[in-house]
């Protein structure tokens, strides 16, 4: 019998954070607000005919990654998968890019 | 000058490894069966001299330091030199009694919490451990001492801490320390396998910022994480740096914070457990202020080239840049002592 693997805590909260209601228009507010913070980004709302996808990259410093992440967690009924973080800089990392993939649930 | 302590000069006391509980992650497998424990009188001389080396904070750690009959007395010797003082406990015995020793005596009381009821049990290998625990936060809001807690991270419970937050905000915590597990004592043979890796350590952090601001100023939120940016602009942080040149005679405790008391009277740097071969040596064989003496003139060096060389593998690395610092200097440590006696 296989063993069935564990969820890491990481995971277990992105599974919990997407149970949440969507919210109207909150894709357009979350990336507003990373624009305001002046934060570099590639970041594209899709979704025909509703925009409810969001998706692309936030390159920050380790120390604004919260900055950039809290917009999106804010986002009520969003199911982010797990955000793949690649460090950048050779030797010495100074920046991380966030990938960003998520999508709102449907009401 | 700066430490990894930020401008708190720390000794930590681990007075006695005697514990009412038998936790699976404890770094000093400390238990019921466990009888070491430190003279008072021996603390007390220990508490003058690290005070006079410029320490400011006295952390009572175990065991459970609740346990150590005396412990009353070297808090308020601790206070007699002009220190604060910090007592962390399992909580579960802050009866009105000990809630009585302690007011007066610990400026903060720090109670560990991992997680949901069910996780904290687990871990605490105790049905018991949370409801005791938690049956006696009233009172220890009621004497007015401030009080956090500290969650352990392991590789499974980050969603758990959420939970932990909002606990602790409801209970009029003032600090939310998040320390990751470390594969020592205990956890090395009870958890394997549950360290937090880089990526779980990176969501950590991350849930650590979202968390401290979703509590603004009401509670501390602290993760014992260091991101690679800060470790760059702090080496002096870390006793990276060059030696400065007054390093002979400046304060003790601006070339090593914290600094450690184990429970046998062995007095080691940064964390309980780091190799001996970096040690200060034996409170039984020499007081405090002797052992710093001798540790200046013939262990300084070596300590700072174990920095030096952490600091300088940490980096370069180019996995995800968070990392537990203290852990990653013990373990060096430790291997270099291992392949040293070799």
């Amino acid at each position: 019998m296989v063993a069935k693997k564990r969820s890491t805590g990481s995971q277990k909260l992105s599974a919990k954070r997407g149970s949440k209601k969507a919210g109207t228009g909150a894709l357009e507010k979350a990336v507003a607000a990373i624009d305001r913070r002046k934060l570099n980004h590639d970041i594209l709302i899709r979704g025909i005919p509703i925009p409810n996808v969001i998706r692309g990259s936030v390159t920050v410093k380790p120390s604004q990654i919260n900055t950039a992440l809290a917009p999106l967690l804010a986002i009520k009924g969003i199911e982010l998968k797990p955000v793949r973080l690649f460090p950048i800089g050779v030797p010495i990392i100074d920046a991380i890019r966030m990938q960003i993939d998520g999508k709102l649930r449907n009401k | 000058m700066a430490s990894p302590t930020g401008c708190s000069r720390i000794i930590q006391i681990h007075p006695t490894r005697r514990c009412n509980l038998r936790c699976l992650h404890c770094y000093s497998s400390s238990g019921p069966e466990e009888r070491d424990e430190l003279a008072p009188a021996l603390l007390r001389a220990a508490l003058t001299d690290a005070a006079e080396a410029g320490y400011n904070v006295a952390s009572f750690s175990g065991g459970e330091p609740l346990l150590y009959t005396h412990l009353r007395e070297v808090l308020d010797h601790a206070h007699v030199c002009g220190m604060l003082t910090t007592v962390t406990t399992n909580g579960m015995l802050l009866d009105r009694r000990r809630l009585r020793m302690l007011d007066g005596g610990a400026d903060l009381v720090a109670v560990s919490l991992d997680g949901k009821p069910e996780s904290h049990n687990t871990i605490r290998a105790s049905k018991r451990a949370f409801d005791a625990m938690a049956s006696h936060l009233d009172a220890l809001r009621a004497t007015g001492i401030p009080f956090g807690f500290i969650f352990t991270l392991t590789q499974y419970n980050l969603d758990e801490l959420e939970w932990v937050a909002d606990f602790a905000l409801e209970q009029g915590a003032r600090l939310l320390q998040i320390h990751p597990l470390e594969d020592v004592g205990r956890a090395q043979r009870k958890m394997p396998g549950e360290r937090p890796d880089a990526v779980e350590s990176a969501y950590a952090y991350i849930e650590a910022l979202r968390t401290q601001e979703l509590a603004g100023g009401r509670m501390t939120v602290q993760i014992d994480l260091l991101d690679r940016e800060s470790l760059e602009v702090n080496a002096s942080r870390l006793f990276a740096d060059e030696l400065r040149e007054d390093a002979q005679s400046c304060p003790f405790s601006e070339l090593v914070s914290p600094l450690v008391i184990e429970p046998d009277g062995a007095v080691v740097p940064i964390h309980y457990g780091f190799a001996r071969e970096y040690g200060l040596g034996d409170l039984q064989e020499a007081s405090l202020g002797e052992l710093m003496k001798r540790w200046r003139l013939e262990r300084l060096n070596q300590f700072r080239g174990l920095c030096r060389r952490v600091f300088d593998e940490a980096s370069a690395q180019t996995g995800l840049p968070f990392f537990n610092w203290y852990e990653t200097l013990g373990e060096t440590a430790a291997r270099g002592s291992s392949q040293s006696t070799v």
